[in-house]
C-alpha cells in the first residue's frame, strides 16, 4: 500500500483537529513528566537567619564557610558535600554545634543563645513538621 | 399531573440505561491504582455527542454518575463527588468544542479530550478536597498517560459503533 493511501485510511479515523489534539496532549503529557519527577536534590538551599533577619541563601551544593554576627558574637557555619553544620558559636552549651551536620530539605538547626538559625529548603520536604 | 416523557426522555433513558449497565461493569473490574479504569462508559457519551448532540451527552452522561452511585451505595461519598467531578469537567469540555464552529473533531478527538478532562477534574477535585498533598502530583502524569491512552481506545471503540449505527436506519 502506498503511503498516501495509508494517510487517507488514516484521515477518514482522525480529523485534522484529533491529531492536534493528540499532539498537544502527548506533549503536555511529557512535559508533566519532566516538571513532576524531575528530583533535583542540588536545587537545595540554606538559608540562614540571625537576630530575625535573613541574612544569606545559598546553594547547599556549594562549599563554604561563612561566619554570621549575631546577638553575642560570630557563628562559624560549614557548608560541605551538601550538609551544613555549625562549626562553632559563643554560646555556652554548644547545642547547635553538638546538633552535628544537616542535609534533610525542612532541617532547622540553629544557636539559640546567638540567635543565628540556619534552614535548609528544598522542593520536597523529607518531613512535613518536627516535633521535639 | 401526569408526565409525558418525550421522545427524547426515552432516547435519554435508554442509552443512561447502557451507559449504567457499563459503568457497574467496570466498576467490578480490578484496578492497580485509585483513578485507574478504562472508561467505557465515556464511550457511549461520545457517540451519543456525536449522534444526538451535547445536550443528550451531558444528560446521559450525568445521570449515569447518579444512577451508577446509588446502585453501587457511593452515592454522596468521595467516590461519588470525584466521579460527578470528572463527568461534569469532561461534559464541560466538550460543551466547549462543540461551540467552536472551526474544529473538526472526530470520535478519537472528542474521547481523548473527555478522558482527560475527566481525569483532571477528578485529580483537581481529589488533591482540594481530600488529599492535599504534594506527594500526589507524582501521580498524575502516570494517570494523564492511562488518560490519553484509553481515550484513544474508547474514540476507535467509538468511531466503530458510529459506523456501524451510520449502516441502520435511526
Amino acid at each position: 500500500m502506498h503511503l498516501p493511501a495509508r494517510l487517507s485510511a488514516l484521515r477518514c479515523w482522525l480529523t485534522g483537529a484529533d491529531i492536534a489534539v493528540l499532539l498537544i496532549a502527548a506533549g503536555a503529557i511529557g512535559w508533566s513528566y519532566a516538571a513532576l519527577w524531575s528530583h533535583n536534590s542540588t536545587a537545595l538551599e540554606v538559608e540562614i537567619w540571625s537576630r530575625g533577619q535573613r541574612v544569606e541563601t545559598l546553594v547547599l551544593a556549594e562549599d563554604r564557610h561563612l561566619e554570621i554576627t549575631g546577638a553575642l558574637g560570630v557563628s562559624h557555619i560549614e557548608i560541605k558535600d551538601a550538609q551544613v553544620r555549625f562549626l562553632d558559636s559563643p554560646c555556652s552549651n554548644k547545642l547547635c554545634v553538638h546538633s552535628g551536620w544537616h542535609r534533610h530539605t525542612g532541617e532547622t538547626t540553629a544557636c539559640l543563645p546567638n540567635q543565628v538559625s540556619v534552614r535548609i529548603l528544598g522542593r520536597d520536604p523529607r518531613y512535613d513538621a518536627i516535633n521535639f | 399531573m401526569q408526565l409525558t416523557p418525550t421522545r427524547e426522555d426515552q432516547r435519554i433513558a435508554w442509552l443512561t440505561a447502557l451507559a449504567v449497565a457499563i459503568h457497574l461493569l467496570e466498576a467490578t473490574l480490578p484496578s492497580p491504582l485509585p483513578g485507574i479504569k478504562p472508561g467505557l462508559a465515556n464511550v457511549i457519551t461520545i457517540v451519543v455527542l456525536m449522534r444526538f448532540g451535547w445536550s443528550t451527552a451531558a444528560w446521559v452522561s450525568l445521570l449515569r454518575v447518579l444512577v451508577s452511585g446509588l446502585l453501587l451505595g457511593t452515592f454522596l461519598s468521595p467516590t461519588f463527588a470525584l466521579s460527578l467531578g470528572g463527568a461534569l469537567c469532561s461534559v464541560a469540555v466538550l460543551w466547549l468544542v462543540t461551540r467552536t464552529r472551526w474544529l473538526r473533531f472526530g470520535a478519537v478527538g472528542y474521547s481523548v479530550l473527555a478522558a482527560l478532562a475527566h481525569m483532571l477534574g477528578q485529580f483537581v477535585l481529589a488533591y482540594a478536597l481530600f488529599i492535599p498533598h504534594p506527594g500526589l502530583l507524582h501521580l498524575l502524569p502516570i494517570l494523564l498517560t492511562v488518560a490519553l491512552l484509553f481515550g484513544v481506545l474508547g474514540g476507535i471503540l467509538a468511531h466503530m459503533i458510529l459506523n456501524g449505527l451510520a449502516k441502520t436506519p435511526a
